[in-house]
């Protein structure tokens, strides 16, 4: 699933998504609970950015890998979620070949530990992603110089927005649950949110 | 991953609807329209284009919201689905009044809504979906065409917040009829032009004048 690389850790994912300079604050932010304000400070630069979307979708193909094979998959949704995940190893794909475009190095798949146990559990988890993805995406859009890379995290957001709508509905949530303006998060909100899903 | 990203459901189903007369085609772009597609749009331009699409969209669950079809004819909507076109009226609504505010603190003058601008012809409720599918669709490729030319920081930001609330309206209104909604795994931008083209040529939306 990871171009160029091997599983890697928790701490290792965090070091490595963030890009050198938010690295630090980042372990420092797992192992003490601090540094939220240092942790705004993700991904500098566009790879940075390119890689912590890249992760968060290494992080939701996953899932939905995991969900396959759990025996939880709703079956009344089995098709639109198989679906979902095919496209989040599509854009897998499309941040690994951008980061490289720029001269970077795509960030490796996490080790994940979704401990699914139920069909409804691992459907609030589909949601729980599916609507952090969306507006961690949204969180970035300020911090991106090149249009092109905008592009890129532009034509994955709005599917993001998608999904998380489905599963949203699916669950009988509010599809559009910050009303008519979607509402970004930080990558420190997201990671934080993500790490009990990350081994190690 | 064609431009087309996101319309290609629409694009098939909307064969059946074209049965029913949704059709209008191309011809229906006004001279107004045409002229405007032929310059480089300013900031304010593109913002208006971005406000014009909602005007659209509002007009269209307007429509939905009335239960009375292109014949004049009474299309009863489910109770889940009369609450939906609410929803959807309301919260574009709420992006017209964000995108008219916008316009006039960057010192522009937003653009009237005229909502005779626009009519959609559907006779069926399913008729009615896939059309929102594709003006979604295409409202989601104008914005993030859009987006990366805006300058000013506050209008990136909220066509960004809007454009993620369009996408989960796209999937919402695929959900009445069961439809995928996400068709595609990318959601490209648009050119005015395409997004003004492809909401003529699917979904019947017969542009009388002018999105000046």
């Amino acid at each position: 699933m990871t171009p160029g690389g091997p599983p890697v850790s928790r701490r290792g994912f965090i070091a490595l998504a963030g890009g050198s300079v938010a690295a630090a604050s980042f372990l420092a932010a797992c192992g003490g609970g601090e540094t939220v304000a240092k942790m705004s400070e993700f991904g500098s630069g566009d790879v940075g950015i390119l890689n912590y979307a890249l992760t968060l979708e290494h992080l939701e193909a996953s899932f939905y890998t995991a969900l396959g094979e759990s025996g939880f998959m709703p079956v009344k949704a089995r098709t639109t979620l198989e679906k979902f995940g095919e496209e989040e190893e599509e854009h897998v794909a499309k941040l690994a070949e951008e980061v490289k475009k720029l001269g970077g190095h795509p960030a490796p798949a996490p080790e994940t530990d979704f401990s699914l146990e139920d069909e409804k559990g691992a459907l609030e988890l589909a949601g729980t992603l599916e609507n952090l993805g969306a507006a961690a995406y949204l969180g970035q859009v300020p911090r991106i110089k090149s249009a092109t890379v905008l592009g890129t995290m532009l034509s994955i957001h709005s599917v993001e927005g998608r999904h998380a709508a489905a599963v949203n509905e699916l669950l009988g949530k509010p599809a559009t649950p910050d009303g008519a303006f979607a509402k970004p998060a930080t990558a420190s909100t997201v990671l934080t949110a993500v790490a009990p899903y990350m081994n190690g | 991953m064609g431009e087309e990203g996101g319309l290609s459901r629409g694009d098939v189903l909307i064969k059946g609807a074209a049965g029913a007369g949704a059709l209008y085609g191309l011809g229906a772009l006004g001279p107004h329209v045409r002229r405007a597609l032929a310059k480089t749009e300013s900031e304010l331009e593109t913002l208006n284009f971005l406000l014009w699409f909602e005007y659209m969209q509002a007009t269209l669950y307007g429509r939905g919201n009335s239960e009375v079809n292109d014949k004049k004819e009474k299309l009863p909507l489910k109770p889940d689905e009369k609450a939906l076109m609410e929803l959807l009226l309301e919260q574009e609504r709420q992006h017209i009044g964000a995108m008219r505010k916008l316009i006039e603190k960057l010192g522009g003058k937003p653009k009237k809504e005229d909502k005779s601008e626009f009519s959609f012809a559907f006779r069926f409720n399913e008729t009615l979906y896939v059309i929102a599918e594709v003006v979604e669709g295409a409202a989601i490729g104008a914005y993030n065409g859009a987006i990366p030319l805006l300058k000013s920081e506050e209008a990136r930001e909220l066509a960004s917040s809007i454009v993620q609330v369009e996408g989960r309206h796209a999937a919402m209104v695929t959900a009445p009829f069961h439809g995928q909604p996400a068709p595609e795994a990318f959601n490209l931008g648009l050119t005015q032009e395409s997004a003004i083209v492809y909401t003529v040529q699917y979904t019947a939306a017969l542009l009388k004048g002018t999105f000046k």
